[in-house]
């Protein structure tokens, strides 16, 4: 006989006979899963925070218990209590799906952590790097980094200082390149 | 190989676009150097006149700027404003 989908017992706590991927719950493990049901989801709900995990973890735990009763009466190795086993299962479920998400959160927050400081550090270097050029270049080569810096062109700052554009870029990266190497070998040796 | 790490796994450092590259250069100048209260600043005429005639600006007000982000931050206001005007005499002149 098919499953129906549906049935429930009060109006706040509704369990299916088939759980989500389609596993029939046996119908002794379907009255005590009503029995205990209320309660032990209202308590995986508050560790969990998530109601429709909690009743898919229940539903889930209904139907793997289903099966094991299949498999018991067949070795003749009854349950001695079902709401018990049933619970059990469940709360197995629910420790399984917690350990899970904490693991999530850890991740999500070492990468994000691991993100701000690669940030930081990046942004560091670059303040050392034109601190560097400034420190170290002659007054046009600094003029034309600042007019660089503030969306200039390099036509517009070629005119001004009545050179090629060709070497006002020319110095740009050549400063740059140089202070970027230095600050590595810096780095290197300190 | 099961088990075996993929090449798309590992992590590679991206290069820095030259876009990002001034950006950052821009925030360093104009925010790393506080100084509110305006020690050792120059005229503001010496700070334009750095903008608008480089070559018989002062080397003292160039170094300064380097160090004083409120003088970077009116260097640069100076810088955009003679850009302003040179794009719009040239737009006059077509």
């Amino acid at each position: 006989m098919k499953p129906t989908r549906g049935s429930s017992r009060s109006a706040t706590f509704l369990l299916n006979s088939v759980d989500r991927l389609g596993r029939t719950i046996n119908p002794k493990v379907l009255a005590v899963a009503h029995e205990i049901g209320p309660r032990a989801v209202a308590y995986a709900e508050r560790l969990l925070g998530d109601a429709a995990l909690t009743m898919n973890l229940f539903e889930e735990a209904a139907a793997a218990v289903s099966e094991a009763l299949k498999r018991k009466t067949s070795d003749a190795r009854p349950v001695r209590d079902l709401s018990a086993y049933l619970y059990r299962t469940f709360l197995r479920k629910v420790s399984l799906a917690r350990g899970k998400q904490a693991r999530l959160e850890t991740s999500l927050r070492n990468e994000a952590r691991t993100q701000f400081l690669a940030r930081q550090a990046s942004e560091a270097e670059i303040s050392l790097l034109f601190d560097e050029v400034m420190a170290t270049y002659d007054k046009v080569t600094q003029q034309i980094v600042y007019r660089r810096l503030e969306g200039l062109s390099w036509k517009e700052i070629a005119t001004e200082f009545g050179i090629a554009t060709h070497a006002a870029e020319s110095r740009y990266s050549r400063a740059l390149g140089h202070a970027r190497r230095l600050l590595h070998i810096r780095r290197r040796t300190t | 190989m099961p088990g075996a790490r993929s090449q798309s796994a590992k992590r590679t450092k991206k290069p820095l676009s030259e876009e990002k590259l001034l950006a950052l250069g821009r925030k360093h100048f104009s925010e790393d150097f506080p100084n509110a209260e305006r020690r050792g600043c120059p005229p503001k005429d010496q700070l334009r006149s750095l903008a608008e005639a480089p070559h018989k600006a002062k080397e003292s007000a160039l170094n300064h700027i380097s160090s004083c982000s409120p003088c970077y931050r009116d260097y640069s206001r100076f810088l955009k404003a003679r850009k302003a005007r040179l794009q719009s005499k040239l737009a006059r002149g077509k």
